[in-house]
């Protein structure tokens, strides 16, 4: 058997509480956003630009989550977050707000994971009481700083995936009765199958996916029916009916546990084509439905395997493939 | 799994581009464009003193008007789903290219920000406009001096 | 959607009229020389649909609409009759143009029968025509 990656956190460290922020149009097509905790009007935030807006949502999220443990932001031990703008700035000027030791985490969209294992792992030490984890990204300067400029005409085809604008943040802390407790989790490799198209990361990112998904059954010995939820973060329609078709050819049973939240992330509307990408994505879907759903009993066991592309507009325009990496999360609620 | 394997798959799954369709609402979209400026061009010549030739400079600022009003209010880019190359190709798209790089970069300031990055997208089509104008007046000009053909 | 239908047949109405507007040929002469030479010579080309002819004082101006798919060659059909019409006429100032606007002043210049503005606006017209861009 192969260990490689695999985590086990026998302390069980459990999400105490989480913070979810959504943008304007995300509250308005979104299923998700009936399970969110706060809404803009302005994709800003009523701030200047649209990173300082990107910035307001993450804090925000920091806020409402710390609140719903009736603490400060500043009571915090460690913040682990991050986002797919340059350098990660609207996280790190979230982060100097909230003036909480931090660590910045790039996953690109899996970031939602590999802060919640981190930050399972940091708790699991014993070295912390209390973690903020969370990821954001925000469709005006995530596009802005992947494609094209936002008012620019150029036509998107069915594989094209729309940003989400939203921020996720859970808190974690050691054993406590009634709270969903992160059991174990896998640390995706990163996969490259030699696709090109940075407007169809689905595809690219399927295979990853695929490949953290299997690792994670067999390295923690569990079955697909062990699950009442298998999530995966942003592979959009085209990217999940790829990864359902991998795992049915390694002959999983793919019929009804599979979820993806880019997928489902604005309902039925067919404007936003493929559906929605983006750090923010996964984090708003797990830290808000799941969360709440895990909360009140309807799912036991979840597994929450959140996608990433990490490619930059460089690499992509000098004609390197697009590497993928998944990270997945087990959840269980006693 | 291997890439090959794994791109033919994907090939299969990912749905291909409607070329045909495509192709008409191109067609349409940019028809349409050009049929709007054919009017203007016709108000020109009308009701000012312009002739056909003279009348496309003020038709051309006019699209162009017309391109960054639906580009800062967002229509431009629902236009351009729908048309694709059909609403790219003429004078508006280059409009819609210059003016919203302009509104993204305005956050940076007027020098480094707008000014600098206004040509972002729209300057291969200059750089590569005066060039193949360049290499087509060059073989002309060849073509007049072998007496091949006159001007 | 019945309003998209009113709104489709309402366009294709449009296009078809504007299709169908045609002035034809139309020579008015102030002066005594012989316009008839020069309405049979654009008539008989056949790459001509529609010309409006206005011989005043010492001026000529031909207004031409060419064949749609003639019109690539516009300019030069222009050329050729303006040469034509020079020989014929040898002592006056000739302007003929395929620009659409030169047909429509002239046109509009002789609908409105007012025989003392010819000079002055017939230069204006052969003053456009020389202009580029």
């Amino acid at each position: 058997m192969n260990k490689r990656g695999l985590l086990t956190f026998a302390s069980k460290p459990v999400i105490a509480s989480t913070g979810v922020t959504v943008g304007p149009l995300e509250m308005k097509k979104s299923p998700f956003s009936k399970y969110a905790d706060k809404n803009y009007d302005d994709e800003r935030c009523g701030l200047k630009t649209n990173e300082q807006g990107h910035a307001k949502m993450m804090e925000d999220a920091c806020m409402i989550a710390m609140s719903k443990l009736d603490k400060t932001p500043a009571d915090a031990e460690f913040v682990l977050m991050g986002d797919l703008v340059n350098e990660m700035t609207p996280s790190n000027f979230a982060a100097s707000t909230i003036g909480v030791p931090y660590i910045g985490m790039f996953s690109a969209c899996a970031t939602s994971v590999s802060s919640l294992l981190m930050a399972a792992l940091l708790t699991e030490s014993g070295m912390a009481e209390l973690v903020v984890a969370g990821s954001s990204s925000q469709h005006n300067s995530i596009e802005r700083q992947f494609r094209y400029p936002l008012q620019y005409g150029s036509q998107k085809g069915a594989t094209a995936q729309w940003t989400a604008s939203a921020a996720g943040v859970a808190t974690i802390i050691p054993y406590i009765e009634g709270a969903p407790i992160i059991t174990c989790g896998t640390i995706g490799i990163v996969t490259d199958l030699g696709l090109t198209d940075p407007l169809n990361m689905g595809a690219a990112m399927a295979p990853a996916a695929a490949d953290t998904f299997k690792r994670h059954l067999e390295g923690h010995g569990s079955t697909v029916e062990d699950y009442d939820l298998i999530m995966t973060g942003d592979l959009g329609k085209i990217g999940f009916e790829l990864f359902k078709t991998l795992l049915d050819r390694w002959e999983f049973d793919v019929s009804s546990t599979f979820r993806d939240a880019g997928a489902e992330y604005y309902g039925k509307h067919p404007e936003f084509l493929a559906g929605a990408s983006g750090s923010g994505c996964s984090a708003s879907a797990y830290f808000s439905e799941v969360y709440d759903k895990l909360l009140s009993g309807v799912y036991k066991r979840v597994l929450l395997i959140a996608t990433g592309s990490l490619m930059s507009p460089l690499s992509y325009q000098q004609g390197e493939t697009i590497p993928c990496i998944a990270h997945a999360v087990e959840i269980q609620m006693k | 799994m291997d890439e090959k394997k794994y791109q033919q798959l994907e090939q299969q799954i990912t749905p291909k581009p409607k070329y045909v369709k495509n192709c008409v609402a191109a067609f349409l979209v940019g028809g349409l464009i050009c049929l709007i400026g054919q009017f203007v061009a016709l108000f020109y010549i009308s009701f000012f003193d312009f002739t056909e030739r003279t009348a496309s400079n003020p038709t051309v600022a006019t699209m162009i008007f017309i391109s960054m009003l639906l580009t800062g209010f967002g229509y431009y880019k629902k236009i351009a789903q729908v048309g694709g190359a059909g609403s790219a190709v003429p004078i508006t798209g280059f409009g819609n290219a210059m003016i919203s790089t302009a509104i993204e970069h305005k956050s940076e300031g007027y020098v480094l920000g707008v000014g600098g990055n206004m040509f972002k997208l729209a300057g291969s089509v200059i750089v590569y406009g005066v060039f193949s104008a360049f290499v087509v007046a060059l073989i002309k000009t060849i073509l007049v001096g072998l007496g091949v053909v006159s001007w | 959607m019945t309003i998209r239908k009113i709104l489709l047949l309402g366009f294709i109405l449009v296009l078809l009229a504007g299709c169908s507007t045609s002035i034809g040929f139309k020579t008015v002469n102030t002066t005594d020389v012989d316009g008839q030479r020069a309405e049979t010579l654009v008539k008989e080309d056949k790459r001509i649909k529609n010309a409006v002819i206005l011989i005043h004082d010492d001026r000529l101006i031909a207004g031409l609409r060419v064949n749609t798919f003639e019109r690539f060659k516009k300019r030069k059909i222009a050329k050729e009759l303006s040469k034509e019409l020079e020989k014929l006429y040898p002592e006056m100032k000739i302007t003929v143009s395929a620009d659409s606007k030169v047909l429509l002043e002239t046109n509009k210049l002789i609908d409105e029968k007012n025989e003392k503005n010819y000079a002055k606006k017939m230069k204006k017209i052969s003053s456009l025509v020389k202009e580029e861009t």
